[in-house]
């Protein structure tokens, strides 16, 4: 049924839509941007320029002003996306491919798969994940992507596993569904058409709430030095801040610490948009909010 | 009570078992690969001249870790005296890991107890008062605004605290968990306490406020609509009391128990905001650990933390059971 309530009409939503927008925004400063922001190499700096307010010079190079050593803060921000936004993407990825696939999997076979998978999310529900990623990343110690991506989402996958396994129990008994079976569909036109079809929101709501807390612990894991600092991101720019800039006991320093972090913000607020866009869409009792 | 001695049961065996998994996990990550703390420890100690004799046994007080042993027999003898309380020595601050963590883990649970009391009560007050509006604009401000604040980790909200309002302005202490020199239950300590960990239970507690308004609101809306609130307003009785007495009470049952689960949760989260404000903690110590390669003590904060957050969520399952009856032969 093709009705404005189809997903493909999500855009119509306003909230929805002002998120999408920023997270573009995001998207485009950390690809398209790239080719028109100079790499911030240390040949940039200059420390007779360390911590200057923003301003006009050189638009829109010193918009953000600069940092400790003088670089063009916005220069670092934008050189500095890519990577979260690929990490986080990743990660997001990873907990909603293992959470719904093995989700499915426990609600769709049922019996002895579901008895042993549905303990093993228990298990995986009970552990404090954040103290477990914090010693991963201190003895994996890497800056790549993917194994990054596997550390942060190493243990968030189990609720949405849990969640998806309950719809999957609900859905399979639902009279369209028997109707489909008795039609002679195949097993796998039913489990993505009429099955996971009717998930896709909350599928939808999860990977932006994930991407959302993906970035917190990825910064936090840069910002408080339990990766390793040799690349740029916006975590490793508060880390410099902090460390070697000083950056928090010198008025001074206001900039380079406060500009990072409302970058940040916006883009969790970009996020969380979208995901309070996608609910009140598809909720019919919240719409009116 | 059959059923829930099983149940309690199983839910004990499966704690006993994520603790033995991220225990040998951490373990086998760390102690198993050729060049690990152990061996490097072993080898700076032989560097300074030590016999290799004196080595090895300095290393088993630390590590708990025999390098003449097998690679089993090792692990075994690691476990076991883990289970029997020892958690080996800190390398950089020379003491049993046991008395570090011993010492620093009150100022944790004062923490995120405060915190989370905090929160609740402002969530549960907001989304009182919010769900009595629904629908209007109160309502709608509310909303975006507890969405917008649900963005902002508690890191950064910390770390833009400290600058404006203890940097920049004196109004509290920069770092540290108290600046007095008596450690003593008296109003001066208590006093002092509450005055460093303003900002930190702030920049911790503010962040969860807007869940718990959204649980509250929304428990609160599908409660209005049942019966005996209807009778109640028929019976004249006061706004206030049908508020706190009907709806509030009811409402906060789904709510409360995810406040114990989210005990044993923030434990482990406190590490970034302990930093920050160079506050004692388990958080902070093992963030030191970890960034100080200082892994005894690194496994002992880790084996705490998620001890404790087991233990709490088991309370908190029990808890749900005396709270809510339905679910009481459920799991």
């Amino acid at each position: 049924m093709p009705s404005r309530d189809s997903l493909s009409n999500i855009f119509r939503n306003k909230i929805f839509f002002a998120g999408f927008l920023v997270f573009l925004v995001y998207v485009l400063m950390g690809t398209v941007g790239l080719l028109f922001v100079p790499y911030p190499s240390p040949k940039l700096a200059n420390p007779a320029d360390a911590f200057l307010p923003p301003s006009l010079k050189d638009f829109p190079l010193y918009i953000f002003g600069t940092d400790y050593e003088g670089l063009p803060l916005f220069d670092e921000i934008v050189w500095g996306t890519p990577f979260i936004l690929e990490v986080t993407t990743i990660a997001s990825l990873i907990t909603i491919g293992v959470g719904v696939s093995l989700g499915l999997l426990a609600g769709f076979l049922g019996k002895r798969v579901d008895m042993a998978l549905n303990a093993l999310f228990e298990m995986v529900l009970t552990i404090p994940g954040f103290p477990i990623t914090l010693i991963l990343a201190t003895i994996i110690h890497t800056s790549n992507p993917l194994i990054l991506g596997g550390i942060l989402s190493m243990f968030s996958w189990a609720g949405m596993a849990k969640a998806i396994r309950g719809f999957t129990y609900s859905l399979k008994n639902q009279g369209y569904v028997m109707m489909a079976q008795m039609l002679g569909f195949g097993n796998r036109k039913i489990l993505f058409g009429e099955i996971v079809y009717p998930m896709m929101s909350y599928i939808l709501v999860h990977l932006f709430q994930d991407m959302m807390f993906y970035v917190f612990g990825l910064v936090g894991l840069y910002a408080f030095g339990f990766l390793p600092l040799n690349n740029t991101n916006w975590g490793v720019i508060l880390n410099f801040a902090t460390s070697i800039g000083g950056a928090i006991y010198s008025p001074l320093g206001m900039y380079n610490l406060v500009i990072p972090i409302i970058v940040i913000i916006v883009y969790e607020i970009g996020l969380m948009m979208m995901s309070i866009g996608v609910q009140k869409f598809v909720d019919p009792r919240l719409r009116n909010f | 009570m059959k059923p829930f001695l099983w149940w309690l049961f199983k839910r004990v065996v499966l704690g006993v078992v994520t603790i033995f998994v991220v225990v040998s996990l951490t373990y086998i990550l760390l102690y198993i690969a050729p060049g690990n703390p152990v061996q490097l420890y072993i080898s700076s100690l032989l560097a300074k001249g030590y016999s290799r004799a004196y080595a090895v046994a300095k290393a088993r007080t630390v590590f708990l870790i025999n390098v003449n042993q097998s690679a089993p027999a090792a692990y075994v003898s690691y476990m076991s005296q883990l289970l029997h309380g020892d958690l080996g020595r800190s390398i950089y601050l020379h003491e049993p890991v046991a008395t570090l963590i011993a010492y620093e883990i009150p100022f944790t649970v004062f923490l995120v107890t405060a915190s989370l009391i905090f929160s609740y009560v402002v969530g549960v007050l907001i989304g009182l008062f919010s769900s009595k509006y629904s629908g209007g604009k109160i309502d709608s401000i509310i909303t975006v605004s507890s969405a917008a604040v649900n963005a902002v980790p508690s890191y950064l909200l910390a770390i833009i605290l400290l600058l404006f309002l203890a940097v920049y302005k004196n109004y509290f202490p920069v770092s540290g968990s108290y600046s007095v020199h008596q450690v003593a239950f008296n109003l001066t300590f208590i006093e002092n306490l509450l005055y460093h960990y303003t900002l930190p239970i702030l920049s911790f507690s503010i962040p969860m406020i807007p869940g718990w308004i959204l649980s509250i609101r929304s428990a609160a809306a599908s409660i209005a609509k049942e019966d005996f609130v209807n009778y109640a307003k028929l019976r004249g009785l006061r706004g206030r009391t049908i508020m706190f007495d009907y709806i509030g009470r009811l409402s906060v049952i789904p709510s409360f128990t995810r406040l114990m689960y989210s005990f044993g949760l923030l434990l482990g989260s406190a590490t970034f905001v302990e930093s920050i404000f160079g506050l004692y903690g388990v958080g902070s110590l093992y963030a030191t650990a970890l960034t100080g390669k200082d892994y005894p003590l690194a496994i002992g904060c880790l084996l705490v933390i998620v001890t404790v957050s087991v233990i709490g969520n088991i309370i908190a399952d029990i808890l749900y059971g005396v709270l809510d009856p339905r679910v009481r032969l459920g799991a």
